[in-house]
């Protein structure tokens, strides 16, 4: 059994909006892979290429940002810690997220009980829970479970990272 | 949406992961079949370990047992499992058939 991801790296035409369930961490290939595909289906879309949705094609890039939707969970929420240090010659995908998410104004929803259990806190979490500090990346939310249960009840394509 | 959640890592914090997002799908209203690799098996035979206690509440989720790889280990497994988790659990069906699934998902 493989995942469905595998056979789905190039944007193609669906009539389903794709929903990336990002759970790789970071460092592994697949979060690389899934940023390489979020970025090449809203480029895509914005700039006339792939017509996924018809409705929301348009020059402007943002028309487009809600045919894509982003889930990060498990390891994949170490994506949304700002204070993730690594040397300046490597990529940095948390940036590499958020540069996105400005230009397409594209939402990051992160798993919030994962992104604790990592050590993930926004301010109003670090509160609740008595945490010193927080360290959640700007444009990055941290939210419940059920809100990938309702992305799941559109009409989606799940792809899991 | 039909979803087949398999866990196959080893560590208690993934592999319960995996079995909350299976469960919280499942509350909504979305078939989900678990699949539990032999890495796991480690921490189904813990008691008090969060893995356990999820799987042995299958049935209130409306979820069918947890499959088991068909081999066997897994029979060895089942054998020395409480009842109440045993129960909850089932070898993969000789004959599958993956494409009844929109997804699969593996933690």
């Amino acid at each position: 059994m493989t995942i469905d991801a595998q056979s789905s790296m190039t944007p193609t035409a669906h009539t389903l909006t794709p929903l990336l369930l990002i759970t790789a961490d970071p460092s592994h290939p697949l979060a690389a892979l899934a940023l390489r595909y979020a970025s090449a289906y809203l480029a895509a879309n914005g700039d006339g290429g792939v017509n996924v949705n018809a409705a929301n094609h348009s020059a402007d890039p943002t028309a487009n940002a809600a045919a894509l939707q982003i889930f990060f969970y498990g390891d994949g929420a170490h994506t949304a810690n700002r204070l993730r240090w690594q040397s300046a010659e490597q990529f940095d995908i948390t940036k590499a997220w958020q540069q996105l998410a400005e230009r397409y104004q594209l939402r990051l929803p992160v798993c919030v009980s994962t992104a604790l259990s990592r050590g993930i806190s926004d301010a109003d979490n670090s509160q609740r829970h008595q945490l010193q500090g927080d360290n959640l990346a700007a444009s990055f939310d941290l939210v419940g479970l059920g809100e990938l249960a309702m992305m799941l009840q559109t009409d989606c394509r799940l792809l899991q990272f | 949406m039909t979803l087949l959640v398999k866990l196959c890592t080893p560590t208690e914090l993934i592999s319960y992961e995996g079995c909350a997002l299976a469960l919280t799908l499942a509350t909504f209203g979305h078939e989900v079949q678990l699949y539990l690799d032999a890495p796991v098996f480690g921490l189904l035979m813990q008691p008090e370990s969060r893995l356990a206690g999820m799987i042995k509440s299958l049935d209130l989720y409306d979820m069918p047992p947890a499959w088991l790889p068909d081999d066997v280990f897994s029979g060895w497994l089942v054998g020395m499992v409480p009842e109440a988790l045993a129960s909850q659990l089932e070898l993969v069906p000789e004959t599958l058939n993956e494409h009844i699934f929109e997804q699969i998902l593996t933690f």
